[in-house]
């Protein structure tokens, strides 16, 4: 008789553990979507001569790989909970374009969520994370150190009409024109997307329209700024301001 | 009543499963494996897998299998014949000979720092999908040992030594192709390559030359050599991302490389990025072994590339032939390149050391 109580008292317990818990933890599920124009792209879109810029030039895509970072919920009670401290996408490897996160807060109380495009000037800092140096993920030292924004890489059809290479990487703005004095413009910047939701389970889908990067408010020209873009400051200048208008965030409950 | 006798059974239990007694049968002692302070500083932790652990019994017997000609057909073939020591583990020829003498396919890649190859993809073109996968091949390719793994597990069953030592790593006296390849590729993990002159540069033990630190400087400027997006940096120590490219060796490719293995046309021409540690010693390079020296393999970035529809992006200025650095510029970046050779490695492994 005891033990059948002792029983009973525990599966109690179990489910009142269980039913507190749900009450207060949210899953998100992060997808990290890319898209040309609003056609959904992907992994076996690459290496064709699919795209268009708004220039005119039509090019391919070979290599994807961009940094999320400080990707955080923001309270209704003015707090920020992190949600993950940063997240390399990779457009060749499946498993980077989804990750599952647990926070121990209730939907009804998340505002919104934000995140960074690359790493701002305190995270960016040289040689510090082991994951992203194990995929050569770093600036030259020459450039200030730290870490790529993105790699974009390709090929357009340029004016005499051959195939050229174009490396569209994304970096912290740097004037190196003095080796001795660098001079920095910040080029990370900042997303953000209100949530309403009461349910448990919410999926933030982070689209990268990759045709803006070549759009509004600088229309870019391959055939002048398709390569060595990393130490050119205003090339990067102009990225950091395209990239304004790259990314759209969708929340929907599941 | 009852409790009480299942009590004493559950103590009688505990108490014979205790680690320390001497009647209880003892599991291979795990291994150390040294990770050198700039690889546990700047790189996530190697890849050892779960289902194959390090043991000191186990990389013993992988080296010994290493050095051991047995494994060949006609018995004049080892690992470390086309894998030698002193070389980092590559050789000296394009192509590697195999039994009777025969040449084999691609230029013998060295070997060092495999446990840090994330993708734990290997081989040129990237068909071996594991270390211990990398290990099954050699054996029966016809132009390698062109054995068969019966015959070999059976002639090392016939050894005095060998099954005891199979039993001590793995717990069986059973040999087979597993654990054969599971101790080459223990052994193979060990091997570790972290004592360059520029690994003391990183450390603060020693300077670099003017002539190195402008070949690092060209090595890192993408505007002369851009060498670090595949190579890595002083982040990176490996030197390599282990990826795979087309560095636009060829236009046409008698060779499709990854693309042989993924069918994907946009991978044909594409090899895995070697490392650049121990270059002094892993001539001749690419997977061909076309270039004999180093500055053959500087000219051919430098004014030597060929168009292909498959080459990477990275080689930027393919259509002007290459990145067009001057010869003082070349000198200096194969000064730095010879920076990043350990003298030491390779030295005191082998049958007898």
């Amino acid at each position: 008789m005891i033990l059948r109580n002792l029983s009973l008292f525990s599966l109690c317990l179990l489910m009142a553990c269980t039913k507190s818990e749900k009450e207060t933890t949210t899953e998100f599920e992060l997808q990290f979507t890319q898209s040309w124009n609003g056609t959904p792209i992907s992994s076996e879109s690459l290496n064709s001569f699919q795209f268009q810029n708004e220039a005119g030039e039509k090019l391919s895509i070979e290599r994807l790989r961009y940094l999320l970072s400080n990707i955080h919920l923001q309270l209704s009670n003015g707090t920020e909970i992190p949600l993950k401290a940063f997240h390399l996408v990779n457009l060749q490897k499946e498993e980077s374009l989804k990750t599952n996160l647990t926070t121990f807060v209730t939907s009804k109380d998340i505002e919104a969520v934000s995140l960074l495009f690359g790493f701002d000037n305190e995270a960016n800092q040289d040689g510090i994370y082991p994951d992203l140096n194990a995929v050569s993920w770093n600036v030259p030292k020459m450039l200030g150190g730290g870490y790529h924004f993105m790699q974009l890489d390709g090929k357009f059809e340029n004016n005499a009409g051959e195939l050229a290479p174009y490396n569209f990487h994304a970096i912290r703005a740097v004037d190196k024109s003095d080796p001795e004095n660098l001079k920095f413009e910040d080029s990370f910047f900042e997303m953000e997307q209100s949530i309403e939701s009461t349910t448990s389970r919410i999926r933030i889908t982070i689209d990268m329209d990759i045709s803006e990067w070549f759009v509004n408010p600088h229309l870019w020209y391959l055939e002048s700024d398709a390569t060595s873009l990393m130490p050119n400051f205003e090339a990067q200048k102009r990225i950091a301001a395209n990239g304004k208008s790259v990314f759209s965030i969708q929340i929907e409950s599941y | 009543m009852r409790y009480r006798v299942f009590i004493l059974l559950l103590i009688g239990f505990l108490t014979a499963c205790k680690k320390d007694d001497p009647g209880m049968v003892q599991g291979p002692t795990p291994y150390a494996l040294e990770i050198p302070s700039l690889f546990s500083e700047k790189l996530i932790t190697p890849v050892l897998p779960t289902n194959n652990p390090l043991t000191e019994e186990g990389v013993a017997l992988g080296e010994k299998l290493f050095f051991d000609k047995r494994l060949s057909l006609d018995g004049n073939i080892s690992c470390a014949s086309c894998h030698l020591p002193q070389q980092a583990f590559s050789d000296r020829r394009a192509v590697s000979l195999g039994i009777r003498g025969q040449e084999g396919e691609r230029n013998a890649m060295p070997i060092f720092n495999l446990a840090w190859n994330y993708d734990d993809r290997f081989n040129w073109d990237g068909k071996a999908l594991s270390l211990e996968a990398q290990a099954f091949r050699p054996v029966t390719h016809p132009k390698e040992m062109g054995n068969t793994w019966v015959n070999v597990a059976r002639t090392l069953q016939e050894d005095t030594v060998y099954p005891n030592l199979f039993e001590q790593a793995f717990g069986t006296y059973k040999i087979d192709s597993v654990v054969i390849t599971k101790a080459l590729a223990q052994f193979e993990r060990t091997l570790i390559s972290a004592q360059a002159p520029f690994d003391q540069f990183l450390l603060g033990q020693r300077n670099l030359t003017p002539r190195q630190e402008n070949g690092l400087a060209i090595f890192m400027d993408e505007d002369r050599g851009d060498c670090f997006h595949c190579h890595g940096s002083e982040n990176n120590p490996l030197w390599t991302d282990n990826d795979f490219h087309n560095n636009g060796l060829d236009t046409d490719f008698a060779d499709l490389g990854l693309g042989a293995i993924t069918g994907d046309p946009a991978d044909n021409g594409k090899f895995r990025t070697p490392s650049l540690r121990n270059l002094t010693r892993t001539a001749p390079y690419m997977h061909d072994g076309r270039f004999q020296t180093l500055e053959e393999v500087v000219n051919h970035y430098s004014e030597g590339l060929n168009p292909s529809a498959t080459i990477d992006p990275l080689m930027k200025k393919v259509n002007q032939g290459g990145v067009q650095l001057t010869a003082q510029d070349k000198a200096d970046l194969i000064a730095f390149l010879r920076s990043l050779s350990d003298p030491n490695f390779g030295q005191g492994i082998g049958p007898g050391d």
